[in-house]
């Protein structure tokens, strides 16, 4: 075999070049289809139909807790009331317009054996309600855009994820949540969030909030479905979000006295 | 010129293969997995969406337990899911042993008990003025919590410290009340049955003025158009006054202190006469003037333990005398009334 100078670099540049393409096609391939192909697997198969919302309603609120034990019972979220996906918040704005907040074991335990502080007397109160808080699941979520290694996003129904095998526990998204939401899973070292129960609302139940609230005080519900309960409730009502002057654009809406809710 | 132009494409090719190739072929498939950059969405979507359960849902508990679901969905705590007050129950829907019920008072009062944050037209009670430390279970059926709810005593307690004189459960008689219970291990009637004011303990009161409106029937017997309640059935023209009172009625009633007592054996305190003579007529006016025409009526009960007419038979009590025997003392009730035998 006689080979020109010319005719090897040739044959070397066009091989070299063929064979990084074989090598490269099929990882090019399931980047561009991969998700959408795998999309299937899940269950109902079906994400991109909805779009999924949610009402607290401070009007409504009694402030008994059964939400934060349900959402610690269904998810093992720890029991120490420091861990939270959900807790509840009791308000007193006394008559100079002053908001008192507290939230005794995050209303675990609810709040009859806590009384309102001593130092707010009685006759001052003005106004009193519960506003229970969760993961907004922010429609443009701070969080997700600090998160330095990818492992919090959006899905396509519109609940923000951590991938916790993904998760450095940093904590850097805690820092940017404004509504407090997130918290650090010290058994894993990773960060956790309300999912809005994902197990549960994937298969077509609500989450475990919702199931358990006496008053329906928590509506879940599909934003893109116009006849459900939850998009009937937001024609009829005036309704508010937390923190709207961040630009987070939360899902969870509230009902209820708004000023100095927060 | 052109070698090197040529020399420098193919440098170029090979700079740029010794970075696709290490990336593409020696990169092992879990350093991929995980990426450089984003986390494999989908993948991370199942595995939150695998989940275990804990809370299953209402609608599979009426499978088994239809009983209580159809007591539940007629009570006021319909529109609560079962596992709120039941634990999780999921496990238990699929085989597993029944969930832990927590029966204690605590958590009523994580709902019910009275502060100030809640919304005021939910009910809310001061525990320990409701119950007086009786367990919520004594008197309130969870799954319908105002079923079988003791009825308030529609009179004053003023006097009348032996409930059982007038309510036994033996009496064949539906007026006073007779007790639908077993008086076993309950000597404290009123710790369960509040004395209030008539109309307090869900008997309605009247809406309407009753000048000219003697006879209740007219409009409330059982084919009218307000009918009374089917187990009314029975009931006389005279007996509606007994338990349904206009409001201005029941404002004019005396208030007592509640005194609650364990006093079993039967007591007869004679009401001093001369309160008979000053009691507002206004109830005494009303009184049904059907039974007057055959004279005097006989008393329809036994008087057993029953000494004092007038603690029943008051003006102002449960069942009050005509307005014309204004003045008339204990003693001289028995002198026309007798008793049937």
């Amino acid at each position: 075999m006689n080979l020109s100078r010319r005719d090897f670099v040739k044959l070397g540049a066009q091989g070299l070049v063929g064979a990084v393409l074989a090598v490269s096609i099929p990882s090019i391939v399931r980047g561009v289809s991969g998700p959408r192909a795998l999309a299937q697997d899940l269950g109902s198969g079906d994400l991109e139909r909805h779009y999924w919302g949610y009402i607290a309603d401070n009007e409504r609120c009694i402030g008994c807790g059964r939400c934060v034990v349900a959402c610690k019972n269904e998810n093992k979220v720890p029991w120490p009331p420091e861990y939270n996906r959900t807790w509840v918040e009791r308000y007193v704005i006394t008559l100079d317009q002053q908001v008192h907040v507290d939230s005794p074991n995050g209303g675990r335990d609810g709040f009859y054996q806590f009384p309102i502080d001593p130092s707010i007397k009685p006759a001052d109160i003005w106004k009193s309600f519960f506003v229970p808080k969760l993961c907004n699941q922010c429609d443009k979520p701070p969080c997700v855009t600090v998160c330095p290694v990818g492992a919090t996003y959006k899905t396509d129904d519109g609940v923000i994820l951590i991938d916790q095998n993904h998760c450095i526990g940093c904590r850097y998204c805690m820092q940017a949540c404004p509504y407090g939401a997130r918290y650090f899973l010290e058994e894993k070292g990773v960060v956790d969030k309300c999912t809005w129960c994902y197990h549960r609302i994937t298969k077509g139940m609500v989450p475990a909030c919702v199931e358990v609230c006496p008053r329906q005080a928590r509506v879940f519900g599909d934003l893109s479905d116009p006849n459900s309960k939850l998009n009937r409730l937001l024609s009829e009502n005036r309704v508010f979000t937390l923190k709207p002057e961040l630009g987070t654009e939360p899902k969870v809406s509230y009902i209820g006295f708004e000023k100095g809710v927060f | 010129m052109t070698h090197l132009i040529r020399a420098g494409i193919v440098l170029g090719v090979v700079l740029v293969a010794a970075f696709i190739v290490p990336r593409v072929i020696p990169v092992p498939e879990s350093l991929q997995k995980f990426g450089f950059d984003k986390v494999n969405v989908v993948e991370n979507n199942v595995a939150w969406a695998s989940h275990p359960l804990e809370y299953a849902d209402f609608e599979v508990c009426n499978t088994c337990h239809a009983t209580e679901y159809d007591t539940w969905q007629l009570g006021n705590h319909q529109a609560i899911s079962c596992e709120t007050c039941h634990s999780p129950a999921y496990d238990h829907v699929n085989g597993g042993p029944a969930p832990e019920i927590d029966r204690s008072p605590q958590l009523c009062i994580n709902c019910h008990g009275q502060t100030v944050s809640r919304p005021a037209d939910f009910p809310q009670v001061d525990p320990d003025s409701h119950s007086g430390g009786l367990n919520c279970l004594t008197c309130h059926n969870p799954h319908n919590p105002l079923e079988f709810i003791p009825p308030a005593m529609p009179h004053p307690l003023q006097g009348r410290d032996n409930c059982e004189s007038c309510h036994l459960p033996t009496e064949p008689i539906d007026n006073p009340p007779v007790v639908m219970h077993s008086l076993e291990g309950r000597e404290n009637c009123v710790a369960c049955h509040a004395p209030g004011a008539a109309g307090a303990a869900g008997i309605p009161l009247i809406p309407h003025p009753t000048e000219g409106r003697e006879n209740c029937l007219l409009c409330h017997g059982s084919n009218s158009l307000v009918a009374y309640p089917a187990d009314h059935a029975g009931r006389t023209a005279d007996m509606c006054r007994t338990c349904h009172r206009t409001a201005a009625e029941v404002a004019a009633l005396p208030q007592p202190a509640i005194e609650p007592t364990s006093t079993t054996e039967p007591v007869a305190t004679p009401a001093p006469a001369t309160t008979a003579t000053a009691a507002p007529a206004a109830t005494a006016a009303t009184t049904p003037t059907a039974t007057v025409a055959s004279g005097p009526p006989a008393v329809p009960h036994s008087l057993d333990g029953r000494d004092n007419c007038l603690l029943c038979h008051d003006a102002g009590g449960l069942k009050p005398f005509p307005a014309d025997h204004a003045g008339r003392t204990v003693d001289m009730c028995l002198f026309c009334h007798k008793t049937a035998s």
